[in-house]
This record gives C-alpha cells, sequence and structure tokens, in this order.
C-alpha cells in the first residue's frame, strides 16, 4: 500500500530526530558533568596542597592565618560545588546512574577535606573556623525524609548566609560506606536519624533539636 | 527511569504525528486547495435537521438558497419537535422558497430526523446541514466535483466558527482552522474520521447502502463516516469551500458538546473496534488512530495526575515541615532551577507545534478572515488543549454511566 510510505517516512525522520535529540541531552548532560568533574578535580588539587602546606615536613613555613584561609577558600568551593550537583543531580536524565556514582566520590572529597579541617584546628590549637558538617541519608526515600533534609539545608542554608565568614558548612551523605567518614562518626551515635548536624566535632544535633540549632546559632526566626 | 520513558514515549508519538502532518503537507501541498472541475450534473437534496433553532433557521436556509449550485433540487427543513418558532419561520419562508419542504414529526433525535427525512430526498445527493451553519456560496458547487469519482462516498468542507467575539470563541475558531487542516492531510491517506454535521454531501447511494444515521449514537456525523469507510467508500473534505457555525460562547456549553463529541466517539470506537486491521486504511489507520488516542489521552491523565498529585504532597509536606520549623519556605538556592533534557524536549516539542499552528493559520488565511493573535495560539496551546484529557475522564465517566442523551 502506498501509504505506508508516508508512515515509514515519518517514523525514520522522527527516529532520527529523536537519536538527534538524545545526542544533544547527552551532550548537556555530559557537559555539565565534565563541569562538575573539573571543579571535583581543582577541588582535589587545592586539597592535596593544602595537605602538603599541613605536612610535617613544612611545618613553620605556614601561618595558621594561611592555612584557615586556603582551608575556607576550599570549604566554600565544596560547598557551592554541592550545591551545583544537587541541582545537576536533580535534572539529569541520561546519566542519572552516573551520577550517583559521582556522589560517593564527591564524598570522599568533602570526608577528606572535613578531616583535613580537623587537622588544621587540633594544630593551631585555636578556634581558627568553625565547621559544620551537614549528615544526611542519600538517596532520601520517603516525603517525610525528604521534608526533613530540606528543613535542615534551609538551615543550613541561613546558618551559612548569616556567618559566612565564620562557618564551613560541609555536607555529606553518611550512608555510602566511606570508612573514613564512618569512622569519625561511630562515636557521635546518630543511629536511624537521617540527618544530623555536628559542629566543630563536639555538639550534635537531630532534626528533632531545630529549636536548639537557632539558639546555638544566634538565628532569627 | 520509567516516568522518563513514559514521558519520551508520549514526545516520540506527538512528534510522529507532527513529522507525518508535515510530510503529507509536502507531499500534497500544492492539491490542498484543489476543486476538481464539475463535471456531472448532480441533483442535490439539502437536508438540514432543526430543534429549537428559532435564532439561526432563517438564515440558514437563506444561506443555501442563495448558493450558486444550479443543480439544487430541494431543500428540507425537518423540525424536531421544536418548542420555539423553528417550525412557524420555517414554514413561512415556504412562500418565498418553492423548492423548500419542511417536514414536522415528534422530537426524537437529529438521526431520526435525518433517516425519516431520506424517505422523501429526491436528489441523487444529499447534503446535510446543521440549522445553525451557514454555507457560503460556492460551497455546494466547489464539493460536487468531487463526486466525479464513482468511489467518493462523502465530501465534507471547512467549518469555522461565525462568531469571534469572546476568546473561548476565538479559540475554537484556531481549533476549527488546525482540524480542518490536519482533515485535509488525512485524506491523502484515505482516513477522515468524520464528515462534520455543519456541512457534509452524502452520495445518495452510499447513504442508503450504511441504512442512514445510527440513532443510538450521540455523534451520527462519526458513525456514519465510519459506517462509509468500512463499506470501502472514500471521504474527501474541500478545504476550499467553507461554511460557518455558530459555536458556544460559554464555557460549561463548550464542555458539554465536547463531552458528547467524546462519549459518541467511545460508542463509534466500541461498535466497530472489530474492524481493527481489517477494511484498508479505515482499520489500519482510522480504527487504532482512534484508540490509541483515547488510551494514550486516558493513560496521560492518569499518570499525569499521580505525578502531579505525588509532587504536590510533596511540596505540601516539605512546606508544612519548614513553616513548623521556621525556614522559609522558598530560599533563594530553591529558585536556581537547571532544565532537565527533558525539559528541552519538551519546550522543543511546544515550538515545534507552535510553528506548525501558526503555519497552518497562515495556510488558511486565504479563506478565512482574522488574524489570530499569537498569544491567543499560545493559549490554545497551553490552557484550551490541556482541558481535553479531563474532558476525556468526565467522557469515560459519563459513558459509564451510559452515556448522554443528543438533545
Amino acid at each position: 500500500m502506498r501509504y505506508r510510505y508516508y508512515f515509514l517516512e515519518a517514523l525514520l525522520i522522527t527516529c532520527a530526530l529523536f537519536v538527534i535529540g538524545f545526542l544533544i541531552g547527552l551532550g548537556i548532560e555530559q557537559a555539565r558533568n565534565e563541569y562538575l568533574r573539573s571543579s571535583y578535580y581543582e577541588t582535589e588539587k587545592d586539597l592535596l596542597e593544602l595537605k602538603e602546606q599541613l605536612n610535617i615536613k613544612n611545618l613553620g613555613r605556614f601561618t595558621c592565618e594561611e592555612l584557615s584561609e586556603k582551608n575556607f577558600e576550599i570549604g566554600n568551593k565544596i560547598y557551592e560545588q554541592a550545591l551545583i550537583f544537587a541541582e545537576y543531580e536533580s535534572s539529569a536524565i541520561f546519566t542519572k546512574s552516573q551520577m550517583i556514582r559521582e556522589h560517593r566520590k564527591f564524598d570522599l572529597l568533602r570526608t577528606s577535606y572535613w578531616i583535613n579541617s580537623i587537622e588544621i584546628k587540633n594544630r593551631c590549637g585555636k578556634k581558627v573556623f568553625s565547621t559544620l558538617v551537614y549528615l544526611y541519608d542519600y538517596p532520601a526515600e520517603t516525603n517525610n525524609e525528604i521534608a526533613k533534609q530540606k528543613v535542615i539545608e534551609g538551615l543550613t542554608y541561613q546558618i551559612k548566609s548569616s556567618a559566612e565568614s565564620e562557618i564551613i558548612l560541609i555536607p555529606i551523605a553518611k550512608n555510602l560506606d566511606i570508612p573514613e567518614l564512618d569512622g569519625l562518626i561511630s562515636k557521635y551515635n546518630l543511629n536511624s536519624n537521617s540527618v544530623a548536624l555536628i559542629v566543630d566535632e563536639k555538639d550534635v544535633f537531630f532534626y528533632s533539636d531545630i529549636s536548639k540549632i537557632r539558639e546555638y546559632f544566634e538565628i532569627d526566626r | 527511569m520509567t516516568i522518563e520513558l513514559i514521558y519520551f514515549f508520549y514526545m516520540f508519538v506527538s512528534l510522529f504525528f507532527l513529522i507525518l502532518s508535515l510530510l503529507l503537507f509536502v507531499h500534497n501541498r500544492r492539491k490542498m486547495f484543489h476543486v476538481p472541475k464539475l463535471n456531472g450534473k448532480y441533483s442535490l437534496s439539502v437536508l438540514i435537521p432543526a430543534y429549537n433553532e428559532e435564532r439561526t433557521i432563517k438564515e440558514t436556509i437563506q444561506h443555501v438558497f442563495n448558493t450558486d449550485y444550479k443543480n439544487l433540487l430541494e431543500v428540507i427543513v425537518i423540525n424536531d419537535g421544536s418548542c420555539d418558532n423553528t417550525l412557524r419561520i420555517a414554514k413561512e419562508l415556504q412562500k418565498k422558497y418553492k423548492n423548500l419542504i419542511v417536514l414536522d414529526k415528534k422530537n426524537s433525535g437529529k438521526a431520526n430526523s435525518l433517516n425519516y427525512a431520506l424517505k422523501f430526498v429526491k436528489g441523487d445527493f444529499i447534503a446535510i446541514i446543521d440549522a445553525d451553519s451557514y454555507p457560503h456560496k460556492d460551497a455546494f458547487s466547489k464539493m460536487m466535483g468531487f463526486f466525479d469519482d464513482e468511489k467518493i462516498g462523502v465530501v465534507t468542507a471547512t467549518c469555522t466558527p461565525l462568531n469571534r467575539n469572546n476568546l473561548l470563541e476565538r479559540l475554537q475558531t484556531i481549533e476549527y482552522k488546525v482540524i480542518a487542516f490536519t482533515r485535509k492531510l488525512l485524506e491523502y491517506i484515505d482516513s477522515i474520521y468524520v464528515a462534520p454535521g455543519s456541512l457534509s454531501i452524502y452520495r445518495k447511494t452510499a447513504f442508503l447502502e450504511i441504512g442512514g444515521f445510527d440513532p443510538a449514537n450521540m455523534t451520527e456525523d462519526i458513525e456514519s463516516t465510519w459506517h462509509i469507510l468500512k463499506n470501502g467508500w472514500k471521504v474527501r473534505m474541500c478545504l476550499a469551500a467553507n461554511v460557518t457555525t455558530n459555536v458556544p460562547n460559554k464555557f460549561r456549553a463548550w464542555w458539554i458538546q465536547r463531552v458528547r463529541w467524546t462519549v459518541g466517539g467511545f460508542q463509534v470506537l466500541k461498535k466497530y473496534f472489530r474492524y481493527m486491521f481489517k477494511h484498508g486504511m479505515f482499520g489500519l489507520f482510522v480504527v487504532p488512530f482512534f484508540a490509541f488516542g483515547l488510551s494514550i489521552g486516558i493513560i496521560g491523565v492518569g499518570i499525569f495526575l499521580y505525578l502531579f498529585l505525588s509532587k504536590i504532597i510533596q511540596r505540601i509536606s516539605i512546606a508544612l515541615y519548614k513553616i513548623n520549623s521556621s525556614i522559609p519556605i522558598i530560599e533563594s538556592v530553591d529558585l536556581n532551577i537547571t532544565p532537565s533534557v527533558l525539559n528541552y524536549f519538551g519546550i522543543v516539542l511546544f515550538v515545534m507545534f507552535l510553528v506548525f499552528t501558526i503555519f497552518v493559520l497562515y495556510t488558511m488565511k486565504e479563506s478565512l478572515f482574522k488574524k489570530e493573535k499569537l498569544w491567543e495560539i499560545v493559549v490554545y496551546m497551553t490552557l484550551y488543549l490541556i482541558i481535553y484529557p479531563f474532558m476525556i475522564i468526565k467522557s469515560v465517566y459519563n459513558w459509564a454511566k451510559g452515556g448522554t442523551r443528543w438533545r
């Protein structure tokens, strides 16, 4: 039947346009991932440099002020990176599984950064800066968990905005089997709490402690 | 990923039909407004079923008699038990027009009225015109030439709204033009699925062969077209022939009319479903296209409602948690939204359909008067068309309840 050529032609063109669309879509997502990857490597490089500066052989060559300034810079980058990552991840279609794998890589970097921050604080022996580690479960499964995470994210965003130059905010997924992180948080007895905030490795807050968090950071309602 | 796959499927289907329409146009662009030369002297009887049409019946009759078709044999008005002055007005006009016949009967619906009038028809061709529709002067003469081909059972015309004052009427104007254009495109694959009651001309032999209209169906015009297609006749669309009609000017009336059409569509589909993949393009395209269109409409609404409601529930839950914790519901960080590839696909598809609609209206302008404003086209493509899936749901409900009466 002669009509079938119309349908075949339409099908072929639709398939071709769809393939082009897929390739462009994949390209867009890959470009976003590439941006994240390069930002990751840049942060990793900065962190390695900072670690080198902290190395025993460089003892005395860098002041605490220099170290904490550098650390702060990296911390801000990590936080910004986390915001961009969350955005890109929520919009990923073709590279969703890749993003989930990448998430762990970023969490490893953030854990490493947290360890470094602890070391600087120990080395300098005084409160050069505050670390606020936001621990959460990834991915959040239920609406309640999502809502709780959103509340704590909003709160940490407020805290960070109100004390940008004093607090380093480090968001880390705590359920991705990162041995270093598991070791660090084992003493806090987080149990089944899906979200937790650890301030300067001393004070631990959970979702139920929102008013305490507000008081602690003197956040207005 | 399942949800994304569903989105891609819907986008693929939409794109396929858009491309198919474009291809049909490209391959047949020179024939779109073609009017075949009239060779035969075909006698034509015009049937006008009327129920409470006192506002429009006079003008309809006058328009019919003002047409330039030479072999107009008779005009038969069938008063379907009107409670108003329809009968009196029609009878008064008999003094002016000698070959105007007025039949009066008890109210039994449009299909029954037309079947009743069939007994009185003398012409070899039967034009059916709604009592609120006005054929243009050259409408019949442009349409009749198609009947030189003996396989043609029905010819229909471009129907556009007469009243274009409020937004709803103007949106229907866009819709009617797009429908007329795409109906012409469907002609090129022998798949015109409806010869609307506003103006269609039937070959009497074809009409008698199908036994007239099915009174049990709420959209007798769709049913008769399907019946004619199933019997191997062809349907043609004369894009150059025009008829204007009165369209609903209030949302409620429009909604009721469309629900009736959709329920009629269900009835027809149920009746002819067994011819799926049989009887040429009728079973290969018309029936599956209709079934597929209604199915994906219903499934689409289901999926949309599920996603929309779950998103709303999630948003409300987050908002409540935030309110309880005195956190702003929206932070500036929440406003940084990176569009997904699906969003880009959707935008591209929307723009393609928008361009297609504008192109259709541009192509149709020589036979139509007003230019549509771009924003009206955007409203048509967003708000107006979005109502359709919900209408399908309502129609399913009505159908399950046992349908609605025609009048």
